[in-house]
């Protein structure tokens, strides 16, 4: 069997005191579809971050196909393969969504000052950007400003600008979040459609029944510890899965 | 054409290769300078020296952008870990740092600066339209590079660099790019000026003028090439017009600089276009 795509190393990062993942490991194989799940702030995003290289661990390692990426900066492993969505979107504001796409699928032309100077026009990334827009259900919007358009429109649209980088791990974060119930059944449709052609996805997400229609595997984690690993419904059957859930519910209720 | 007219040309020529250039930096890549001036100046007393040391207009031209872009770089490079307010204070501090160097040097001829700068050999018509020439010449190199990936790429830096990294810009290169290539282009004109003024001081490369060339970039309208040209003539001219605006330069061009960002962010282009909108939408009414 190979490396696995995707390992992580007890990993560890710190918010002034605060232990937001506390000594994470975990590995992934080529294409497969694992959720992460766990209570509000279980450090999931930080978990993600650590692996795109926005988030520096105090201790732990990344490595994807089998090379230590910890060193590199969030550019590089962009390149290298990862593309990641935001829980909180980030689109640039001042391009159309198509070009916020489109920039992304210019990879290759910009990968170094000259040869992003050499090179003029844009169709060709636009015409695929377009199809992404069209898979994640936002063709509509392609000519809009990101300002005017609702939450749900630029959640996809982190997703296709992920995905036009032709990453060999998708890392989606919270995806379904503002989308309707039709609208997040879609797209959850679209995310297992994508894998299916072969891209491996790392899934943060809190809705569970979309999560556990489309895994194969779930990771939870609670306060920066991985506490569960495993087939979705086995997992979801764990006296401590179900413990973190209701503990964070009772936080919640006090 | 008089020797005035000829002079005053030569001037906004000069002045829109500056604001061209600090536009590639400020509108293109997103990175505020408020010490543009030092880089000019560095491009002017490079020229100088050497051009009275006995070497040709012509290298000494390319000598000064060289010695100007080596300190944009060393900027650029100083500037890559600090935020967007930490720059603005960083080049200010390179702008003073510049003067205070410059005045106290006996060998720059200090306060007095340097005079009986040799001639370019052109003539005043020759050199005006060698101004011309470069100035028409950057103009189109900013169109273009607004056009290309590397425009493509800035406009991201310039919105969220953070975000950049994420779909694979390589910031920190790009950034040095646009210092490198908008302070080579500052002291191309640092050098026309020391060869057109055939006298430089250091207060001709101070803070005023740092803000003066930033008025004519937000004014014009941050990243459009053409309002910062129509704005590098109009405050060019402005001056010369009114004469006694020459004592309250600072003054004008800070309040400029101010009610462009309060109420016309994108500057002269962003009412143009606010102007176009509205002529479409009143012709479209039936009369
Ligand atoms: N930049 C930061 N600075 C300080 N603390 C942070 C920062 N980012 C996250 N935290 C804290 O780290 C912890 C983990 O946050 P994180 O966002 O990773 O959780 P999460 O599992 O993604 O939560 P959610 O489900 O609400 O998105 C939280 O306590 C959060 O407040
Ligand atoms: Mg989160």
């Amino acid at each position: 069997m190979s490396a696995p795509l995707l390992d992580v190393r007890d990993i560890e990062v710190r918010f002034d005191g605060l232990k937001a993942v506390d000594g994470a490991s975990f590995s992934q194989a080529r294409g497969t579809l694992t959720g992460l799940i766990g209570p509000n702030g279980a450090g999931k995003t930080t978990l993600l971050r650590t692996v795109t290289g926005t988030v520096r661990p105090v201790a732990g390692a990344v490595s994807l196909d089998g090379r230590d990426i910890s060193a590199l900066p969030v550019h590089r492993r962009a390149r290298l393969g990862l593309g990641m969505s935001n829980q909180i979107v980030r689109p640039f504001r001042s391009m159309t969504v198509l070009d916020n796409v489109a920039l992304a699928a210019g990879l290759d032309r910009t990968r170094n000052p000259l040869a992003a100077l050499l090179a003029v026009g844009r169709t060709e990334q636009q015409a695929r950007a377009r199809d992404l827009l069209d898979l994640v259900g936002i063709a509509d919007a392609a000519d809009a400003e990101p300002e005017n358009l609702p939450l749900g429109y630029l959640k996809r649209l982190e997703v296709a600008r992920a995905l036009a980088l032709a990453p060999k791990l998708l890392l989606l974060d919270e995806p379904l979040a503002g989308l309707n119930h039709v609208e997040a059944g879609r797209l959850a449709d679209t995310i297992a459609t994508i894998n299916q052609t072969g891209t491996t996805i790392l899934l943060i997400e809190h809705n569970l029944s979309e999560v556990m229609r489309i895994c194969g595997r779930l990771l939870v984690l609670d306060q920066g510890r991985l506490i569960a690993d495993g087939a979705p419904r086995e997992v979801m059957a764990d006296p401590a899965v179900r413990a973190a859930y209701m503990g964070a519910e009772a936080d919640a209720a006090a | 054409m008089g020797a005035y007219e000829l002079s005053l040309l030569t001037l906004i020529g000069i002045n829109v290769l500056l604001a061209l250039s600090l536009n590639l930096i400020t509108g293109f890549c997103g990175q505020i300078s408020l010490g543009h001036a030092a880089f000019y100046g560095v491009g002017a007393y490079t020229a100088a020296m050497l051009t009275k040391a006995g070497i040709g207009f012509a290298p000494a031209l390319v000598a000064g952008a060289a010695g100007a872009a080596l300190l944009g770089l060393i900027v650029g490079i100083a500037s890559l870990r600090v935020r967007a307010d930490f720059l603005a204070i960083t080049t200010m501090g390179v702008g003073f740092l510049f003067l205070g160097v410059v005045r106290q040097q006996e060998w720059l001829g200090g306060e007095l600066g340097i005079s009986q700068i040799s001639e370019s050999g052109l003539g005043e018509t020759g050199f005006l339209l060698l101004v011309l020439g470069l100035a028409a010449g950057v103009f189109a190199i900013s169109l273009y590079i607004k056009r290309s990936w590397m425009g493509f790429a800035f406009d991201s830096i310039a919105d969220d660099e953070d975000t950049a990294r994420t779909v694979g810009i390589d910031v920190a290169r790009y950034k040095l790019v646009a210092f490198a290539l908008g302070t080579a282009i500052a002291g191309v004109a640092g050098g026309l000026y020391a060869h057109y003024a055939r006298i430089i001081v250091p207060d001709a490369f101070g803070f005023t003028v740092s803000i003066s060339i930033l008025a004519m970039v937000v004014v014009g309208g941050i990243g459009s090439t053409v309002g910062v040209l129509i704005a590098a003539v109009l405050l060019t001219l402005m001056p010369e017009l009114f004469r006694f605006i020459n004592d309250y330069k600072l003054l004008l061009y800070g309040g400029l600089l101010l009610l462009t960002m309060r109420f016309s962010p994108a500057g002269l282009a962003g009412l143009a276009r606010l102007g176009w909108t509205a002529g479409r939408k009143a012709e479209r009414r039936p009369a």
